[in-house]
């Protein structure tokens, strides 16, 4: 996870293929930053989980959230997109990751009344996500071409 | 001279294995050898011997009781701790350079080897089933074959494969794009050099049947195959080829673990991975 208020700085996360990059950006004060989450939910670990919290959807999203807050932003200002969750080809979703991860940010943004402003995810292909924080602008490449976000 | 060809001659210019690897992968695969045994292998080769002792009183083992013989080091280690260690620290140096192809940087192959090796080898602990003491080397030697294919095929038809995956990753993951394109795969590949290494056939199977739907394979083919899909989960080795890989509808309960085991089995290959990559640290 990174979170800026520098103007200048270029949040990127690579390598985005099950995992979800969740990008948040409040405009008015210019703060933004990016959580790169693997796995959903924080429970499949026990209490080891406590010493990455970055690593789950449901206990990642909310530490970005609060550090964004901690330089000024306001979840009224914040916009929030995501990117990411690809799917393994298989005839059953067992092992399908990318969609759990999917599913868990939407669970926690509509319980939380944040909406999602853009988003793209599932398909096999990988991703990386980048957000310029002083001009908000997010978006993702995916095999060599740009898409915005 | 034909792509085959190149690629078979590649394949008799890597360097082999220390000849003990391969015999020691026939003693872990064999329930009758002792501890003695694999003492006997290993005291035969000196730089081992010395390596293996090194090893076995190194932080990552730490105790109060020094180990002096090869006999204690292998009760302390373990034999497939053993052979994990001279296999990976042999083909560190070849799985550590980019692969522009598959959209590897440098130390992306490596650090989804050893991710996937990790990943067979944590699987053992949620199936409660006796884990093969080769299931973290076949996973660590699953992708070999991109390192010879890569260089043998020409960058053109390497795009090629790579058209056929973009245009519907649905229908061609990069291995069934490998096999329209060449008639064969990276998993073959790494199938001969596991072949010309010595390897035993559990291990060959599971190079070349990794991506393969089929359900009659071992226990060790599967464990790599599940181990694979772990290791890209934790996002190690995406490359260009993204989560673009097959699971045949079975896995999961021929491995015997549920959804939630499978998602700590990739947090608990997380945490680990950066730890165990330092065991082939020289």
């Amino acid at each position: 996870m990174k979170v800026s208020a520098s103007p200048g700085d270029v949040i990127v996360t690579h390598a985005l293929g099950s995992c979800i990059g969740v990008a948040i950006h409040d405009a008015t004060v210019r703060v933004g930053g990016i959580l790169h989450y693997m796995l959903p939910l924080s429970s499949v670990d026990g209490t080891k989980a406590e010493l990455n919290p970055l690593m789950f959807g449901d206990t990642g999203i909310p530490l970005l959230f609060e550090e964004a807050y901690k330089h000024g932003a306001t979840k009224e200002n914040l916009r929030v997109v995501m990117a990411g969750g690809a799917q393994v080809f298989a005839d059953n979703d067992f092992f399908d990751i990318g969609k759990r991860n999917t599913v868990i940010a939407r669970k926690l943004f509509w319980k939380n009344n944040v909406l999602i402003a853009a988003e793209n995810v599932g398909g096999h292909a990988p991703r990386t996500m980048y957000l310029e924080v002083g001009a908000g602008v997010t978006y993702f490449t995916s095999r060599g071409e740009r898409f915005e976000l | 001279m034909t792509l085959m060809e190149r690629i078979m001659r590649m394949i008799d210019e890597l360097s082999p294995l220390p000849a003990t690897a391969p015999r020691l992968a026939e003693a872990l695969a064999d329930p009758g050898a002792s501890v003695g045994d694999i003492a006997a292998m290993i005291e035969y080769d000196q730089a081992l011997t010395l390596d293996i002792l090194k090893y076995a009183n190194s932080a990552a083992f730490a105790s109060s009781r020094t180990i002096a013989t090869v006999k204690d080091a292998v009760i302390r280690l373990g034999g497939a701790r053993i052979l994990e260690r001279v296999v990976g620290r042999h083909v560190k140096g070849s799985l550590c350079p980019p692969l522009a192809s598959y959209g590897y940087a440098e130390e992306d192959l490596w650090r989804h080897s050893v991710a996937a090796a990790v990943a067979a080898e944590e699987l053992g602990t949620f199936t409660k089933q006796a884990s093969s003491g080769l299931s973290f080397t076949a996973a660590l030697l699953h992708d070999i074959g991109k390192l010879v294919l890569t260089r043998a095929a020409p960058l053109e038809s390497m795009e090629m494969v790579f058209k056929l995956v973009f245009a519907d990753s649905r229908t061609h993951t990069c291995e069934e794009a490998e096999r329209d394109i060449f008639g064969f795969s990276h998993a073959d590949i790494g199938a001969s050099i596991a072949l010309s290494w010595n390897l035993p056939e559990t291990i060959v199977e599971a190079i070349r049947r990794h991506h393969s739907a089929d359900p009659a394979c071992g226990p060790v083919t599967d464990a790599v195959r599940v181990a694979n899909i772990a290791a890209r989960s934790i996002g190690e080795g995406i490359g260009r080829e993204g989560m673009s890989l097959s699971a045949d509808a079975g896995l999961s309960l021929r491995v015997n673990i549920t959804r939630e085991q499978f998602e700590a089995l990739c947090a608990h290959t997380r945490r680990r991975l950066q730890t165990v990559m330092t065991m082939f640290d020289r």
